[in-house]
């Protein structure tokens, strides 16, 4: 079944491509909410409650662009939905940061699972603005709109975010090494 | 291995081709919530019971309607019969009286006593045989009416005793009629509410049956596990209770509800695996974070696949193979569903009732120019009918219907009477075909502000000034437009749009002391009118079906007469009160 196809039987709620469906894209869409949320559950309730979005508004796709663009940006509305509702976006008030280039040295071994977890640590705000941002290719100014906030705090928010991850990457290195040794 | 680069890039690589597979039971749970709106076309009543249902409320509103109705008509007809024939009676009575009554006037007059010239008073206006009799009041009066003829009859008695015989024959007659008419109507009414009773249960009963059957059929599903058994069964038992056409309506519908039973039953199995899925994984989980290695979650991730494939595998000759069939029971069923599902929602039916009430903006009169400066007032009257409705989007919505619309309008201070020398009236009203009375004597009005208020004193007290009472009935088609403003449990909409109105019935009838006689009907009353219609629309949905209604509508009516006096320029108020079903 082509794509085109599964996408005009789920619009006319047909279970098995409902189903056909999910097993497409679950995994794809699975790794967007992992880096959106804060640990595994919350993910996976996000990809829950993006899959019945999908579901029920699939019938407004109008097959222009990617498919998997429309469905990731549901996705991602999702996850951000969920901390609209918490209202987490006004928590973080700080001084604004200069971005600074953040270099690290390249290491193939640390793991995804641990890039991850540091990801998911970060707090709300800055896990948000990193991921639209970097991971997602959102400029400022949309991140901007999507998060209620000013560019600046968007810039400010991901240079925190960078700090922070290449702080928590060098600990986790000469902790590596420690061990090692 | 150790070069510097931009900590953006590294996330961007490493997470380039980052899959995760979710666990099981996210998929348990996206079914599990889109059932719910599933779920809701199963518990609607079936398609043949919704139309009996609404086919039985609009019954039920036009028996009810036209027993009120018809109890009108039939007491409108006694009283006419009463009049004619104690008319009859009085004329002959009267001819043959008339010297001697006249004598009494005389008499009373000169003697100026108040209680006698008031009587005297009476026999002269009933010499003039004014249409609405006293002595022809209802059944109600008839006690009363008795006593006042007796009165009277005792003054005649004085005068002359072979008269008083015979008005009272009449009137024991009369009594006698009316209980007759009385009990055929109350007879009528009794088999009409028994027929009604009898309708209601046989429905009762057949709901039963049905009720009875679907939880056989639901009895007979449950105990089994394999869905394709299920359904060989139900279509066993369809076979075996094959034979009323109806009944295999039932059995379809019942049968995909019952097959929805199944599914629960299956969702919650398929949930059980998942969470033995879970488990299973969970077990490994631990087993990974016993080993302690830094071994990447990729990894991880793999073997948990790995592994759950070979779950999968195994457990393929046990759930999977049930697994697959329920997903194509489920399929069939959606595709059951889907065919009703997409008029989810968008048609409604509604019934409802209203108290109306009609009335004019500008000053004037429908019947005649003299009187436009009578006091006038519109009557509470009632609408009631049933509309269709579609909803274009979630908050337009086009409807229409019939509605059975009864307007009265009342012209106050009009005197009514009965031209003794059978010519016709020297001003006519333009807009009023008369009936003549049985006995071929034509009826006039007009309005007592064109007499000169001696005049008034000397004829007519207050009993005696009648009102006009311009009756109408419409049948209304109207096509309104409906937008929710406020679309949640308490919904607030406005409404516009517009009605055809097609005459049913016109009559002009006059009112004494609420004794109502025809006198004829309007003749500028056009066929075919129409109206403007806005209204708000309130309502209470008590489930997604199932919605009470309240809306005060106002109606201005276009073209409701051909001509009037004045500036006359009718409306209609009614709060149309109702409930709607959405399927």
């Amino acid at each position: 079944m082509s794509l085109t196809q599964l996408i005009e039987n789920c619009k006319i709620n047909d279970t098995k491509a409902q189903s056909e469906l999910y097993k497409l894209f679950s995994s794809k869409l699975f790794s967007v909410c992992l880096k959106y949320s804060r640990n595994y559950a919350e993910a996976e309730d996000n990809l829950q409650d993006a899959f019945v979005t999908i579901f029920k508004k699939i019938g407004q796709y109008k097959s222009k662009g990617s498919f998997e663009g429309w469905l990731k940006r549901i996705t991602i509305n999702t996850a951000l939905q969920c901390y609209r509702t918490q209202g987490v976006f006004d928590i973080v008030n700080d001084h604004l940061i200069e971005d600074v280039a953040i270099t690290i040295e390249d290491e193939d071994n640390i793991s995804l699972d641990y890039l991850l977890k540091i990801i998911q640590e970060l707090p709300d705000r800055y896990r948000l603005v990193f991921n639209l941002y970097v991971m997602d290719g959102y400029s400022h100014q949309d991140i901007a709109e999507m998060l209620k906030i000013t560019t600046g705090t968007s810039k400010s928010n991901l240079a925190r975010a960078r700090q922070i991850l290449k702080d928590k990457i060098t600990d986790y290195k000469t902790r590596l090494n420690s061990q090692s040794l | 291995m150790s070069e510097k680069k931009h900590i953006d890039r590294l996330f961007q690589e490493k997470f380039k081709d980052f899959e995760a597979k979710p666990s099981s039971n996210v998929w348990s749970g996206i079914q599990n919530k889109m059932e719910q709106p599933l779920q809701k076309p199963k518990k609607v009543l079936p398609l043949w019971l919704r139309f009996a249902s609404i086919a039985a409320a609009s019954v039920l509103l036009f028996t009810i309607g036209n027993l009120a109705f018809n109890n009108n008509d039939k007491e409108n007809n006694n009283t006419n019969v009463v009049d004619t024939n104690l008319e009859n009676k009085n004329t002959t009575t009267n001819t043959s009286n008339t010297k001697t009554i006249n004598s009494v006037s005389n008499n009373t007059i000169n003697t100026s006593e108040k209680t006698n010239s008031k009587s005297s008073e009476y026999n002269l206006l009933e010499n003039k045989s004014i249409v609405i009799d006293d002595k022809s009041k209802s059944k109600h009066n008839i006690k009363t009416n008795k006593d006042n003829v007796n009165s009277l009859n005792s003054k005649a008695l004085n005068t002359e005793g072979v008269s008083n015989h015979n008005t009272a024959n009449t009137i024991n007659y009369v009594a006698s009629t009316n209980k007759k008419n009385f009990n055929n109507l109350v007879t009528t009414s009794i088999n009409k509410a028994d027929l009604n009773t009898s309708k209601d249960s046989q429905s009762i009963a057949q709901r039963n049956l049905t009720d009875k059957k679907d939880s056989s059929v639901s009895n007979n599903l449950n105990p089994n596990s394999a869905i394709n058994n299920n359904n060989s069964v139900v279509t066993n038992n369809k076979n075996s209770t094959n034979n009323n056409t109806r009944l295999t309506n039932e059995n379809n519908l019942e049968s995909t509800i019952s097959n929805n039973n199944v599914t629960k039953n299956i969702s919650s199995n398929s949930i059980i695996n998942n969470d033995d899925n879970l488990n299973n994984k969970n077990t490994i989980d631990t087993n990974t974070i016993d080993t302690n290695n830094a071994i990447s979650n990729t990894v991880v991730a793999t073997t948990n696949s790995d592994k759950e494939k070979e779950e999968e595998k195994k457990m393929e000759p046990d759930s999977a193979n049930s697994s697959n069939t329920i997903e194509e029971a489920l399929a069939k069923i959606e595709d059951l569903d889907e065919k009703e599902e997409e008029n989810v929602d968008r048609w409604s039916v509604n019934a409802n009732a209203a108290p109306v009430y009609y009335n004019t903006l500008g000053k004037g009169s429908h019947i005649h120019d003299q009187f436009i400066d009578n006091t006038k007032n519109g009557e509470i009257n009632t609408s009631y009918g049933v509309n269709v409705g579609y909803a274009l989007n979630n908050r337009l919505r086009v409807r229409s219907g019939v509605n059975k619309l009864n307007l009265s309008y009342d012209t106050a201070n009009v005197i009514v009477y009965e031209n003794v020398t059978n010519t016709p009236s020297s001003t006519p009203l333009r807009n009023i075909d008369f009936v003549p009375t049985s006995n071929g004597q034509n009826i006039s009005v007009l309005s007592s502000n064109s007499l000169s208020i001696q005049q008034i004193d000397n004829f007519i007290n207050d009993d005696l000034n009648a009102a006009l009472s311009q009756r109408i009935s419409y049948f209304e088609v109207p096509l309104e437009l409906e937008y929710a403003v406020v679309n949640k449990r308490f919904g607030i909409n406005l409404i516009g749009g517009f009605s055809t109105f097609i005459l049913s019935e016109n009559e002009v009838v006059t009112e004494v002391d609420n004794r109502k006689t025809k006198i004829g009907e309007a003749n500028n009353i056009n066929n075919l009118s129409f109206s403007a219609n806005a209204g708000i629309g309130l309502d209470y949905k008590f489930n997604k079906a199932f919605k009470f209604n309240l809306e005060p509508t106002f109606k201005y009516q276009i073209n409701a007469y051909s001509e009037t006096s004045g500036n006359f320029r009718p409306y209609i108020i009614g709060v149309y009160t109702g409930f709607s079903y959405k399927f």
